[in-house]
């Protein structure tokens, strides 16, 4: 799998659980995901991360069909399982939602129907892909559901509301509805942004768990790239509408390819960093999507940044793997000097003043 | 919707908790009923004439007119009249009209009932109406929408004893002849049927009278409709307003994540949630049409309380119009009253909770 888009589906043995190729966004005339590949295999664990506004959500709405209104999607080729996906076919979605493909949203406070039962709003994704399913087998699959993802004394709970509901429980019972059919990829936006510390740990390893015990593929969205670095097989990391670098998470802290994911790597802060000094930053914002800059559309905030980099759209670089690699674990990065940033610690240039 | 209704909390005391808003809630009433018999009574006062001497004529002796005042108690202090007529409101002696003699009480029963049929068909009307209009609306968006908001803030703004007219000149008598003009509730040659609760078209149906039936409504259409407009046209706006505010929240998305189609999603999620703040206006909606139809009535000849009211208030009637400004409040309060408890009942974020979140 190199620069083509076809590579992946041929190398695959099995039809990858979601794949999409060159995948693009637009909301009215700006585009705002240019052209974004992703597959993720059964069972994977595929780590998106970025700043915001990079169109990881977007990505993640993209994919279910669910953009807001005034956004489309206006290119690529979406597969489920190796059915492609019709996204002008509104009933065909509705048959994939929920089904093959759920999501799981970012504030669990204002993801529930705040009128409704918790066990109404499980039922309810139940009901819709088994219509003929008994009340009673419904009312136990809810229960059931219900303790798989940790909620203790689900009878009672599923007769209660959500605001009878912490932020946990709630993002409990939304990742209970989200895998309620056993659907072969779970996008898990954010799903942790909006929780305390102890309460997002929880989470992460429920989600885990369901990986190992479903078999569901996850897609996990976030801004955390150490949260994604611990849950994550790959990662796909984004900026200004493309995946900028796919790397294997095992080769994310210290092999990064991508000015870009370095930074970002580099700004996280660490336990035991000596008092006084400044967390490592990058300066500068993520350009307006309406107005991209030339070339790499890092590159004015890139201390690696060459004037060729201005030029032309940087080229995809495949980092040499180490042995023994799967040949889905590819790692490779859109940055001409992706090589010399693998191999070099930091840039020699770093205490300059950034370009732009 | 969920067979699930039934949820008790057991770690807090509902009991205590629906008691101590049920008092709050009753302190309220009196509060407002208490304020309004007080502005009625004074505004009644201040106003220039002496009903002793309408009672009377302006031919009589000014011993006459004494013995009048004084029959009438209207030589006592104010506060001693004020408290008089608490208690004969209270105990439903409105007192006779000192224009005719007629028992208040007596004409007032006798005539809420029209008016009462009138405002909840309207209502029936508006609420119907607003409902399809708004939930179209919302749902399709774009020009649909436009259009339903340019048409419900033309209703806003017409006057209704032009509408009235206009459908009678249309519809009614003047025109089409579809239904009948201004001529009360029923065709002449029916008898009305046995008085069970006084509305026509309900007595009709339990009487087994279906051209009774058929007839009252007929007769009912146009002042229902002309009384239905404005209110019909503010619940149409409120209630897409909500919808459209419900429909961006994010749990329609994970809703629709579920595979639910977008108007399963907006029928059973987005308007059960706008319905629920619309409640409380609906029932002081309902309110506002039982003591709002003075006009329509009188266009219609409508034999309700309204054209009692005219009547009142150009002879200074006080009795009659203290009697009605009276009664309209306590219609007004316990239809937020009952709004309010609706509410309570069927939101389940009010429903227990003594102090959890």
């Amino acid at each position: 799998m190199s620069t083509t888009t076809a590579a992946a589906a041929t190398t695959e043995a099995a039809p990858a659980a979601l794949s999409a190729k060159g995948l693009r966004v637009a909301y009215g005339d700006v585009e705002v995901v240019r052209g974004v590949d992703l597959v993720v295999r059964p069972g994977e664990r595929v780590g998106v991360v970025g700043e915001s506004g990079c169109g990881k959500s977007t990505v993640a709405l993209a994919l279910m069909g669910l953009l807001a209104a005034g956004g489309s999607v206006t290119g690529g080729v979406v597969s489920v399982s190796g059915t492609r996906v019709d996204y002008r076919d509104e009933k065909a979605l509705d048959r994939m939602r929920g089904s093959q493909l759920s999501l799981v949203f970012q504030d669990p406070l204002t993801s529930l129907d705040p009128v409704k039962s918790i066990g109404a709003q499980i039922a309810e994704a139940l009901r819709r892909h088994s219509p003929r399913t008994s009340r009673a087998a419904v009312r136990a699959r809810c229960a059931e559901l219900l303790t798989a993802v940790g909620v203790p004394e689900p009878e009672r709970r599923l007769k209660q509301y959500p605001h009878e509901f912490s932020g946990g429980m709630r993002q409990r019972a939304l990742i209970a509805i989200a895998v309620a059919n056993d659907p072969a990829v779970l996008i898990a936006d954010e799903p942790t942004t909006a929780l305390d510390v102890t309460t997002q740990a929880q989470v992460v390893d429920l989600l885990d768990s369901l990986v190992d015990r479903l078999g569901v593929a996850v897609v996990l969205v976030t801004h955390d790239i150490g949260l994604v670095s611990e849950f994550c097989d790959r990662v796909l990391v984004m900026y200004a509408g493309r995946v900028v670098e796919e790397v294997p998470s095992t080769a994310l802290f210290g092999g990064a390819a991508h000015p870009y994911t370095r930074a970002l790597l580099e700004s996280l802060p660490v336990p035991g960093r000596p008092r006084g000094e400044d967390l490592a930053w990058i300066p500068g914002a993520p350009p307006p999507l309406a107005a991209l800059p030339p070339g790499c559309s890092f590159a004015p905030r890139c201390t690696w940044a060459q004037p060729e980099c201005a030029a032309g759209t940087p080229p995809r670089v495949v980092v040499p793997g180490a042995p023994g690699r799967g040949a889905h674990e590819v790692h490779a990065a859109e940055c001409r000097r992706a090589l010399e940033v693998v191999t070099s610690g930091r840039p020699a240039d770093r205490q300059e003043e950034p370009r732009g | 919707m969920s067979a699930t209704s039934t949820t008790t909390s057991t770690t807090t005391r509902p009991g205590a908790a629906a008691l101590r808003r049920g008092g709050g809630a009753l302190l309220g009433v009196l509060a407002t009923l208490l304020l309004a018999s007080v502005v009625s009574f004074v505004v009644l006062r201040a106003v220039p004439g002496d009903p002793a001497r309408l009672i009377v004529g302006p031919l009589a002796t000014p011993d006459v007119l004494a013995g009048v005042r004084t029959q009438l108690g209207l030589d006592d202090p104010l506060w001693l009249q004020y408290l008089r007529y608490v208690r004969d409101f209270a105990t439903g002696q409105w007192g006779y009209s000192y224009s005719n003699g007629a028992d208040v009480t007596a004409v007032m029963a006798a005539r809420l009932p029209a008016t009462l049929e009138l405002a909840l068909w309207a209502f029936l009307f508006a609420v119907v109406g607003a409902l399809v209009v708004a939930t179209v609306a919302s749902f399709r968006g774009g020009a649909v929408a436009a259009a339903a908001k340019v048409v419900s803030l033309i209703g806003l703004g017409t006057p209704q004893f032009w509408v009235a007219l206009v459908l009678i000149l249309v519809l009614g008598s003047g025109g089409l002849g579809v239904l009948p003009g201004p001529s009360g509730r029923l065709t002449s040659f029916l008898e009305p049927p046995p008085h069970v609760t006084g509305l026509y078209t309900v007595d009709g149906l339990l009487a087994g009278q279906p051209i009774v039936f058929s007839d009252a409504l007929a007769h009912l259409a146009l002042p229902a409709i002309s009384l239905a407009i404005i209110p019909g046209a503010f619940l149409t706006r409120l209630l897409t307003a909500n919808q459209l505010d419900v429909a961006r929240a994010p749990f329609v998305t994970v809703v629709r994540s579920k595979g639910v189609s977008r108007w399963a999603a907006h029928r059973r999620h987005v308007l059960h949630n706008a319905l629920l703040p619309s409640v409380s206006s609906a029932g002081l909606v309902l309110a506002s049409l039982i003591t709002g139809s003075v006009l329509v009535e009188s266009v219609f000849n409508w034999p309700g309380i309204g054209q009692v009211l005219v009547q009142g208030i150009q002879r200074q009637d006080f009795a009659v119009v203290q009697a009605f400004v009276l009664l309209s409040a306590v219609l007004y309060v316990a239809a937020n009253t009952v709004a309010d408890l609706a509410v309570a009942l069927i939101d389940p974020r009010l429903r227990v909770s003594g102090g959890s979140r």
